[in-house]
């Protein structure tokens, strides 16, 4: 076990590197020199070749990388190059908002959709069956970001029911922080609750014709026993992979949706930041992002392997 | 995986989408109406005490005068830093931390600025004098990076005269350099911040101001309290003034509607004839010196640029009354030329159009000999609102024979295009200067760093520096009416509208005051007593 | 359901996936034919009906330069569905054979591949396609550039996990031992029979590549204006929701139609295909 782990957080370090390199060279290939914005309306070329090198955007660019890999090495983040703020605390006000977002539509993805999916395998073939169903294929078919558009122009902008407005701490008002984050977590959950619907009615409908259940109703357990107790949690190593599996999707969904809903989060961060080639701040934001996917992923496959350890000897998903 | 679907069910699942369109169908607002009431501040009783919320546009960039580049970050800078001079409600210059007009000699370069003694401090107790001045100076004109040393490139010296008076000695005759004392190269940085915190003092800024810094949370918010320090103090009401940054123009104003913001920054133009008419809202509006603008390339050579009569035709096409319509319900202003209505220059000459006229921009196209249509590709900002406009003026110069093609770019790409020379035809804005000159010498004079026409023209650089350094009024008027319609026959910027400054706030707010220049000044802002007696 | 039916056959008679096959033929006709359908030119700039609402002339209402809607919204199902294949079949021509090839040689290329695929995956797409827009300038064919990329690890994956499958397989065992190189085993024995699970896979790709280019052009990073397109114009229509909400609604409730059907026909083609699954 301590073999598999080791191996795979080099993988985890190893890919974290690749995303790292790419958004480098992604970054310094495109036009727009950080150093011209920053010397304002009127720039002259000596205050843009002067900020070139208080930036160090004058060295060579794997110089450059290497002087950042030093620094993350570090957990030096820099500062940013718009606000001169230093880049760790930026991003410490925006990750709450987004890790909220991320993990109140999760919830509304478990409940809504395992509670449908099981409604749905266990009357397999009736009314609620396919009325989860056709729920299911409605959330797959939506864009979220026009649900999102649909929700904030009729219920913020027209009806004035729900604030459309940016993030309020839960500290201030925890109201206040609900009412301002259900739209957007019911939005980007949708998705997500009919992928984890689709694989809850599968993996249950699996689970229920299987020889055990079958064995344990025969011993006279309760129906709904069986199906809690047993199907359930039988069902539920399935679910947590498509969550890990969907991270990804949930993280770019909760790009677009603090775009829409203009909640000062991590996508709006990153999305703002190369707009303005504020680059520690990019570069620091993607990594963040994909540390936390990476690291979500490997606990979901330690979670999984220590379930069936099976998975193990492949060394990882297929 | 899922069995087959009925199909009621099926029918369940269309039937979401298509009865959507059944929401509301209400007709366009009139969006003219009450566009074009000026209205600066609305005065009221004032109780002490109390927080304004302010919602601005966008993020500040850094909270250092020597450094600063936005309008926004100029937002927070009026509540806290104040300026050797400043710009009034007419737009006309008065001293603020100075004492008085700049006494210039005779020969145009030296200019003696008397500065206040009378118990002016910095917000952190230093005493405010001619040294702190002349140390600002110096930092504005010669710290690496800084944005100021362009708009000071005139001033080769700086000295104290006793303690309340500077002396810069400028290199050539510099009229403007009032008007440049009355934004961030006049703001006055507290000499003990500055040897606290040297290049980083951002981080915790001290002016002279009605209040003073206390807090920045990246992202979220800017925090200013009631400064014990500012030698006004008693006139000021709030306790603290806290600033937002809420990018997206109709979220604002539905925060400012909720009570969770107290005045906003920038109306959705879209929004301002619904807002003028709202009741528990008042909507401030003046006019400004920011205008948009399409620079043409004159430098390549396979472009409209290359012939003066298509450059011609291109700018008879638009229709400017229709622009501001379509693309502005009507709330902005045409423009046709680099000075504003608001400025003492801007007489019939300065401010005359050559208008719109399809017919001869067909006659002009044709007499170029180049096959209609012609082609355009048009650099454009890529928001909603520059894509709309791009729209219209592609529609309006199809009509004289040019076929545009859109090129939405985003900002940083667009500058570093635009520097390379690498377009044919660019819609940009700039934020506009209170002196003339600031609004032509970097566009028109050969190499000038906004010069991305390429326009060149030794008679016109002449002119400009003649008018930059003509001290008397009358002067410059004359060789502004004279500059202004050759800029307009070069065509390299033809010139499409200016913004106005849309500011709202509360009923419950009174004091906040709007100017010309933009900027939401918030000294003698505070909660009416009648709001403040519901409260409680 | 009889064994013998052929998956064409199947697919037909499973109703959600005839309609699903029906709905994707009308939209994607109505979009490619657009040029005939179309009662107006969809770039007929009208000063004098700016924001006509739903009218004999103009059934879907007008836009905010005075033209006409379902014109547009013709035109851009045209280019939501080329943009969207486009996307997918570039993402399979790149995961094919990574795909492959990693199920296949798993001590060699299977690392090198999966670590990449992890760094795609682990990528922000937003950062990815706004990244694409600054460096190459935002178009269709970047969009579908970046599309693709998104795309390229789930057919990956697919596609390796096929190949390992089939690789345990006794018909590659006996293509082997009969001589064939490595180029024959895997593009006539192995991709044949994942041909299916690739259909399946192309199939549920195109909606998400769909969407995700009429959010790409919703943010200006895709298909840019005057073009019409379905993500552009729900942008447009935003500011001006509550004067007219049929710009905002109509484009929506095309992109809802499209993508609904190509979901529905994904499902249908996957049962069809794999008999034992549609028992379930």
């Amino acid at each position: 076990m301590v073999r598999y782990l080791l191996g795979r957080l080099a993988q985890a370090a190893l890919t974290l590197l690749l995303v790292s390199a790419a958004v480098f060279a992604g970054l310094r290939a495109m036009p727009g020199d950080p150093a011209v914005l920053l010397a304002g309306e009127d720039p002259d070329p000596e205050t843009v070749a002067q900020i070139r090198a208080e930036l160090g955007l004058d060295r060579p660019v794997p110089v450059q990388y290497l002087v950042w890999l030093g620094r993350m090495a570090r957990l030096d983040f820099g500062e940013s190059v718009r606000t001169g703020l230093p880049v760790s605390d930026t991003l410490l006000t925006r990750l709450p908002v987004t890790l909220e977002l991320a993990l109140l539509s999760l919830l509304v993805a478990a409940v809504v959709g395992v509670l449908a999916g099981v409604a749905a395998a266990v009357r397999q073939g009736r009314p609620t069956d396919w009325a989860a169903n056709a729920g299911a294929l409605l959330g797959l078919s939506v864009p979220n970001f026009w649900l999102g558009l649909m929700g904030v122009l009729l219920f913020a902008v027209v009806l004035g029911w729900l604030p459309a407005s940016g993030y309020v701490p839960p500290s201030e008002s925890l109201t206040g922080n609900l009412a301002g984050m259900l739209m957007p977590a019911l939005v980007l959950g949708t998705g997500l609750a009919a992928v984890v619907m689709r694989q809850t009615r599968s993996s249950m409908i699996e689970v229920l014709g299987s020889d055990y259940i079958r064995t344990a109703r025969a011993k006279g357990l309760s129906p709904a026993r069986v199906v809690l107790v047993h199907g359930l949690r039988n069902s539920m190593v399935t679910v947590l992979t498509i969550l890990g599996l969907q991270l990804g999707a949930l993280i770019s969904g909760a790009v677009v949706t603090e775009q829409i809903f203009v909640l000062a989060g991590f996508g709006n961060l990153m999305v703002e930041s190369v707009f303005t080639r504020d680059l520690p701040v990019v570069q620091a934001a993607v990594l963040v992002t994909a540390a936390g996917y990476v690291l979500v992923n490997l606990a979901v496959d330690v979670c999984y392997s220590l379930v069936d350890p099976r998975i193990r000897i492949q060394g990882g998903r297929s | 995986m899922s069995p087959a679907l009925p199909r009621p069910a099926l029918a369940a699942v269309l039937a979401v989408p298509l009865l959507l369109p059944l929401a509301a169908c209400a007709p366009l607002v009139d969006p003219v109406a009450a566009a074009d009431e000026e209205r600066s501040s609305v005065r009221a009783p004032l109780a002490d005490g109390g927080e304004l919320v302010v919602g601005l546009d966008a993020e500040p960039d850094a909270l250092d005068p020597t450094l600063s580049t936005t309008l926004v970050g100029r937002q927070v800078f009026a509540g806290m830093c104040e300026k050797l001079y400043d710009v009034d409600a007419e737009s006309g210059l008065v001293p603020q931390l100075a004492a008085g007009d700049p006494v210039v000699s005779g020969d145009g370069l030296e200019v003696r600025v008397p500065l206040r003694t009378d118990g002016v401090r910095f917000n952190d107790g230093t005493p405010f004098d001619a040294d702190a001045v002349v140390r600002s100076l110096d930092r504005h004109r010669e710290m690496p990076g800084s944005t100021r040393a362009t708009e000071l490139d005139a001033v080769q010296d700086v000295r104290a005269e006793g303690e309340d008076t500077v002396v810069l000695r400028l290199s050539r005759p510099y009229a403007p350099l009032q008007s440049i004392l009355a934004d961030r190269a006049g703001m006055v940085m507290s000499p003990a911040a500055l040897e606290a915190h040297g290049e980083d003092f951002a981080r915790d800024p001290v002016c002279v101001g009605p209040f003073r810094f206390a807090e920045r949370v990246a992202q979220d918010r800017i925090v200013l309290e009631k400064s014990p320090e500012y030698y006004a103090a008693d006139e000021v009401h709030l306790d603290r003034v806290v600033y937002r940054p809420i990018p997206d123009d109709s979220i604002r104003l539905a925060n400012l509607r909720a009570g969770q913001l107290d005045v906003i920054q920038e109306v959705g133009p879209t929004d301002v004839a619904q807002v003028s008419r709202e009741d528990g809202l008042v909507l401030l509006n003046q006019p400004s010196s920011h205008y948009m603008g399409m620079t043409i390339n004159l430098r390549d050579p396979d472009g409209i640029g290359a012939d003066p009569r298509l450059r011609e035709a291109l700018a008879l096409s638009l229709d400017r009354e229709t622009i501001n319509e379509v693309a502005f319900g009507g709330v902005y202003q045409p423009a046709c030329g680099p000075i504003p209505p608001i400025s003492e220059y801007a007489d019939e000459t300065v401010l005359a159009c050559p208008g719109h006229d399809p017919g001869r921009a067909r006659e002009l196209v044709a007499e170029s000999g180049a096959e209609a249509p012609v082609p355009v590709e048009l650099m454009i900002p890529n928001d909603p609102v520059n894509i709309l406009l791009g729209q219209t003026v592609q529609a309006m110069a199809a009509e004289a024979g040019f076929a545009v093609r859109l090129e939405p770019t985003e900002f940083a790409s667009s500058i570093a295009a635009a520097q390379a020379g690498d377009f044919e035809a660019y819609i940009s804005g700039w934020s506009g200067r209170p002196d003339p000159d600031g609004n032509i010498a970097s566009f028109f004079t050969t190499g000038g760093a906004n010069n991305y026409s390429g326009h060149s023209d030794p008679e016109v650089d002449a002119l400009i520096e003649d008018a930059a350094a003509a001290t008397d009024p009358d002067e410059r008027q004359e060789l502004y009416d004279e500059l202004v319609p050759r800029m307009q026959e070069a065509n390299a910027v033809v010139y499409l509208y200016r913004q106005r400054y849309y500011v709202a706030h509360r009923d419950g707010v009174a004091g906040v005051e709007l100017y010309p220049d933009g900027l939401i000044r918030v000294a003698g802002a505070g909660r009416t007593a009648a709001a403040a007696g519901d409260g409680g | 359901m009889t064994a013998t039916a052929t998956p064409a056959r199947r697919l037909l008679r499973n109703p959600a996936g005839a309609f699903g096959l029906a709905l994707t033929v009308l939209l994607v006709g109505a979009g490619l034919l657009a040029p005939l359908a179309a009662p107006h030119d969809p770039a007929a700039v009208g000063f004098d009906r700016l924001y006509a609402p739903p009218s004999w002339a103009s059934p879907l209402g007008t836009d905010e330069l005075g033209r006409d809607q379902l014109s547009r919204i013709l035109y851009g199902l045209r280019a939501s569905v080329l943009i969207g294949v486009a996307a997918v079949l570039m993402a399979a021509a790149v995961a094919v054979p990574l795909g492959l090839a990693a199920g296949y040689y798993r001590r060699v290329v299977d690392p090198v591949v999966s670590r990449l695929n992890d760094a795609v995956m682990a990528f922000p797409f937003l950062v990815l396609a706004v990244g694409l827009a600054a460096i190459l300038g935002p178009s269709p064919v970047n969009a579908a550039v970046a599309i693709g990329v998104s795309q390229v690890p789930n057919i990956l994956r697919v596609m390796r996990g096929e190949a390992l499958r089939l690789s345990g397989e006794q018909f590659v065992d006996a293509a082997v031992a009969g001589g064939a190189g490595d180029a024959a085993v895997l593009f006539r024995h192995i991709l044949p029979n994942a041909a299916n699970a690739l259909l399946v896979q192309v199939t549920v790709g195109i909606p998400a590549a769909i969407i995700a280019e009429a959010m790409l052009s919703f943010l200006g990073l895709g298909v840019q204006p005057p073009t019409p397109s379905l993500g552009v114009m729900l942008s447009s229509a935003q500011s001006t929701f509550a004067q007219a909400p049929w710009l905002a609604v109509f484009p929506g409730v095309a992109l809802v139609l499209l993508t609904l059907g190509f979901n529905l026909l994904g499902d249908g083609l996957r049962d069809a295909l794999d008999p034992k699954g549609a028992q379930r």
